[in-house]
């Protein structure tokens, strides 16, 4: 094969490599942290006492990290889908607040099996008894006043 | 001013816990689509928290920017980087009154029509907002869904012109919240 024709098609295949790369990375799903490995481990406790000495450096911190957070669950909200879990930080005015992630029909096209997984974990989590002691792992959002430190996105964190 | 608006949020909440006339949520719903009919450009939030005092009609909102859910990663980034700036912005809240309070009976089952009055800060920017909103009181159970437009270009909110046409300038806010009495 001529030096010229070998150049082409190199050049083709990566422009076509490219092509898919660009593709993929703009029709990318957010990732479900439930197959994500934690990227801070901490007690619910340790996180609340973060974000409330200093909110600033917190959110530089934790947000947007996949944290594993152990504490006593305080509270278990439902609505006609979604279940949010509350995890006591020992400390009055402080919480963690969980949200499990639960899929409709098009967020089932959008995740696949990722999805069943999701729904399975936020089924558990409806089931969770106060007092019980757990573990989850979520995508640190931020604090609110009325909910303390908010993790998204959440599930078991069984590592 | 964002300190005023902070201040305000929290000595409401702050009352909290004094009156049976409080009613809270922490899982309550924003839904936000700009998109133009081109793309899907929409989003949910649902970790909202909301407390409603139905003896003096004041209301309030806190929402984290970050949670936010699209369905799509790069947009997902794309808004809280270059268009919310959740980084150094991470909040928006609202803060306002039931205007026709004495037309809603929160003690008798029914849809009531109300209208709310009041600041909506998102990005640093502070508008006052008037919207129409449903008020559903079901077995002691208050819901409470409102719909309503923002003109992003208010609160400072850029969109490039490369984005001009699959980005609508009014974004849709939909917010859907049940509020569960607050145990002293």
């Amino acid at each position: 094969m001529k030096k010229w024709k070998i150049i082409l098609f190199s050049f083709l295949g990566i422009l076509g490599i490219l092509g898919l790369v660009i593709a993929y990375l703009l029709n990318k799903e957010p990732d479900l942290p439930t197959n994500l490995p934690a990227e801070i481990t901490i007690t619910a406790k340790e996180l609340c006492t973060a974000f409330s000495e200093n909110e600033n450096a917190s959110n530089k911190k934790y947000n947007d990290k996949i944290i594993s957070v152990t504490g006593i669950v305080k509270e278990v909200l439902k609505d006609e889908k979604n279940t949010t879990i509350t995890l006591d930080a020992e400390d009055k005015m402080n919480i963690v607040s969980c949200s499990f992630f639960s899929c409709s029909e098009t967020d089932k096209k959008t995740f696949g099996e990722n999805c069943d997984l999701a729904d399975q974990e936020n089924e558990k989590a409806s089931s969770l008894k106060i007092g019980e002691k757990v573990t989850i792992k979520g995508k640190c959002t931020g604090y609110l006043m009325l909910s303390g430190v908010v993790l998204n996105l959440c599930c078991f964190d069984k590592k | 001013m964002k300190k005023i608006a902070l201040f305000g949020l929290m000595a409401l909440l702050l009352n909290v816990g004094f009156s049976q006339d409080k009613y809270f949520t922490k899982t309550g719903k924003i839904f936000f689509d700009a998109g133009t009919g081109i793309e899907d450009i929409s989003a949910t939030n649902k970790s909202t928290t909301s407390v409603l005092d139905i003896k003096t009609g004041q209301l309030a909102f806190e929402t984290l920017i970050k949670g936010f859910e699209f369905k799509n990663q790069l947009m997902q980034d794309h808004f809280n980087e270059n268009y919310m700036e959740s980084e150094k912005l991470p909040k928006a809240t609202f803060k306002g009154t039931i205007d026709n309070l004495s037309k809603i009976n929160f003690k008798k089952d029914g849809s009531y029509p109300a209208t709310v009055t009041g600041k909506l800060e998102m990005h640093g920017v502070t508008k006052d907002v008037t919207t129409k909103a449903t008020i559903k009181v079901t077995k002691g159970e208050i819901s409470a869904i409102c719909s309503f437009d923002v003109n992003l270009a208010d609160y400072k909110i850029n969109i490039p012109s490369i984005a001009k046409e699959k980005l609508s300038s009014n974004a849709k806010i939909k917010v859907d919240c049940t509020y569960a009495a607050l145990k002293k």
